[in-house]
């Protein structure tokens, strides 16, 4: 009843626009308040600092600053020329680029929103111009973004580990391999359903081995700047955080000097553009601690575990119930703050029976790329929205088959948890 | 009046000029003592005494004190799907509601953060690490910041009932 109220009053403040952040801290407060009067009140502001209080979070910014300046540098574009020159001539030619330069931009970030976002500017014109259906091209761009979070680095893992008490780096490596799978899958369906208008020419270009070759020599230091923050964290030589800065060093250097597309004077402008997504991730951090914190004192993981024994679940049983569930309220509640908010709840649960957390991260993260592309809160359907300027609809009919295709990959992983292992320490 | 109310204008806008230049400040920093700590650990092999205690700071510094520049920018993330569909006047009213529990939200951790910075003044809490920093310091980053986005959203609330009283 407590819960069910709690879902309620969070729906209403957020529906009337209150920044959702905000809005997860009131519901945290009146929670708390209601439990246990207003002697908790005290505690929230430090609440607050602790949540932003940490060097692995530190890594968020980093990652972010990263991510800016490859896209200030256009990367995107750059490695979406390249990847067309070896597969825009396959049947879906220029969809399977848009997975691939997906893949490869979410090695270099940490986030689908960022990822589906770059990629919406350099991609969705040349599709639908080659004669893609729209619908289509804005599923597809929308679904290959959210590779950004699978593949790493990744914020959602790396504040996954943050709660639980996880390594940053087996997470990074363990989603590599399903990453790299997930993408193969898509590429599969493109092929099998190209979505072309049938009065589309197909325009042929073939490339010489010399041009494929310079263009590669183009993509190298981009290519290589993932290699170097998973191999350092791999090899123990920086951690997670450390990384980050790594990274930002290593991409001011690229665009700098190698690409030569960066200004001085873009600098501050990157560092307010990075401002933006920190402030509103680091708020969101904030308000789901406060409500994290109030609903772990309603103990409802002790009672999950007695239900779990009355109905005398397996393992699988288990893990398929918890993945609708996060299905279901991944439709309501945004990544971050289900992080913080259910992560808690379910770990003790996953430590006490036996399930490998590793590999129920990585489910958990494909399911939350289905919940970025869920309405009605799918962060990338709005971002995609908002770029093309078309209705949001438009949109979300061309994610469902999509969303059929990361629910069987669901499966997948469940089925042939090797593919999650198969990297390990 | 007139002149009154462009140089409140002046105030807001050299305001959130001022947190985004702390918050950009703090992010530079931030990123050069995490630079400097990887430089020092693994190539002269002196890992810092400051950088992992102080970043934590930074990090905190940066994304709150920032967040009133973020949201006079209007880019927290805010569910719209509903009130985008309300007619104009509708639409201020709700979103006068929203600013009004935000800016209550907003003011009371400013109340209680000065309460939490006295506590810790007094108490003499210091960092648990070997740098024994006064904990009253960085903790003076909540209510500061969340007394920037408490006057962000006043402004906010001026402008919808403006916008109210013209329509």
């Amino acid at each position: 009843m407590i819960i069910f109220s709690i879902f309620l009053i969070i729906i209403v403040i957020l529906t009337i626009g209150v920044p959702v952040g905000i809005g997860l801290g009131i519901s945290g407060i009146l929670l708390s308040m209601y439990l246990e009067g207003t002697k908790t009140l005290i505690s929230i502001p430090q609440t607050i600092f602790s949540s932003g209080n940490s060097f692995l979070l530190s890594a968020i910014p980093l990652f972010i600053l990263m991510s800016e300046i490859l896209k200030k540098a256009n990367i995107i574009q750059i490695l979406f020329d390249t990847v067309n020159k070896f597969v825009g001539n396959l049947r879906g030619g220029l969809a399977i680029t848009t997975i691939i330069t997906s893949a490869i931009g979410a090695s270099i970030t940490g986030s689908s929103v960022a990822n589906a976002a770059s990629m919406c500017i350099v991609a969705a014109d040349p599709m639908i111009k080659m004669g893609y259906k729209r619908n289509f091209t804005y599923g597809l761009i929308a679904v290959s973004g959210t590779l950004g979070i699978l593949i790493p680095p990744s914020i959602p893992m790396l504040l996954f580990a943050s709660v639980t008490n996880e390594s940053v780096g087996k997470l990074f490596l363990a989603g590599i391999i399903p990453g790299l799978v997930l993408t193969f899958i898509l590429c599969l369906y493109v092929i099998i359903f190209p979505n072309l208008k049938s009065k589309s020419k197909k325009l042929i270009i073939n490339y010489t081995f010399a041009e494929k070759i310079l263009s590669i020599k183009k993509a190298i230091p981009a290519l290589f700047l993932p290699i170097l923050i998973i191999g350092g964290i791999y090899m123990g030589l920086f951690t997670p955080t450390e990384s980050a800065a790594v990274g930002v060093a290593y991409a001011l250097f690229a665009g700098f000097f190698f690409y030569k597309t960066l200004k001085i004077g873009d600098l501050f402008g990157i560092f307010r553009e990075s401002l933006h997504s920190t402030c509103m991730i680091t708020l969101l951090i904030a308000g789901s601690m406060i409500l994290g914190h109030a609903v772990t004192s309603l103990k409802i993981g002790d009672d999950l575990i007695i239900l779990i024994q009355q109905l005398n679940l397996s393992n699988l049983e288990f893990v398929l119930a918890i993945m609708l569930l996060l299905f279901v309220i991944g439709c309501i509640l945004e990544v971050i703050s289900i992080i913080y908010i259910i992560v808690p709840i379910l770990y003790p649960i996953l430590v006490s029976m036996s399930i490998d957390p590793i590999w129920f991260a990585i489910l958990f993260v494909v399911n939350m790329e289905i919940a970025l592309i869920t309405p009605p809160i799918g962060m990338v359907l709005y971002v995609i929205a908002g770029i093309v300027k078309r209705p949001i609809s438009e949109v979300i009919s061309g994610t469902i088959p999509f969303i059929l295709v990361l629910v069987f990959f669901i499966f997948v992983l469940i089925l042939f948890p090797q593919i999650v292992s198969i990297l390990k320490f | 009046m007139k002149l009154i109310f462009i140089r409140r204008n002046i105030l807001s806008i050299s305001f959130s000029k001022i947190s985004e230049i702390i918050s950009v400040f703090f992010l530079i920093l931030l990123f050069l003592s995490v630079l400097y700590e990887v430089i020092a650990r693994t190539i002269f092999n002196q890992p810092t005494i400051w950088a992992n205690e102080l970043v934590g700071y930074f990090l905190v510094s940066a994304s709150f004190i920032g967040s009133s520049y973020v949201l006079r920018h209007n880019k927290h993330l805010v569910i719209d799907l509903l009130i985008s569909k309300l007619n104009k006047k509708l639409k201020i009213i709700f979103e006068l509601i929203a600013n009004l529990i935000s800016f209550f939200f907003c003011f009371f951790v400013f109340i209680y953060g000065l309460k939490l910075v006295q506590i810790s003044f007094i108490l003499g809490v210091v960092s648990v690490s070997e740098l024994r920093i006064p904990l009253w310091i960085p903790k003076l980053v909540i209510p500061l910041s969340f007394l920037f986005l408490s006057l962000e959203f006043l402004l906010i609330i001026k402008k919808k009932i403006i916008l109210l009283k013209i329509r």
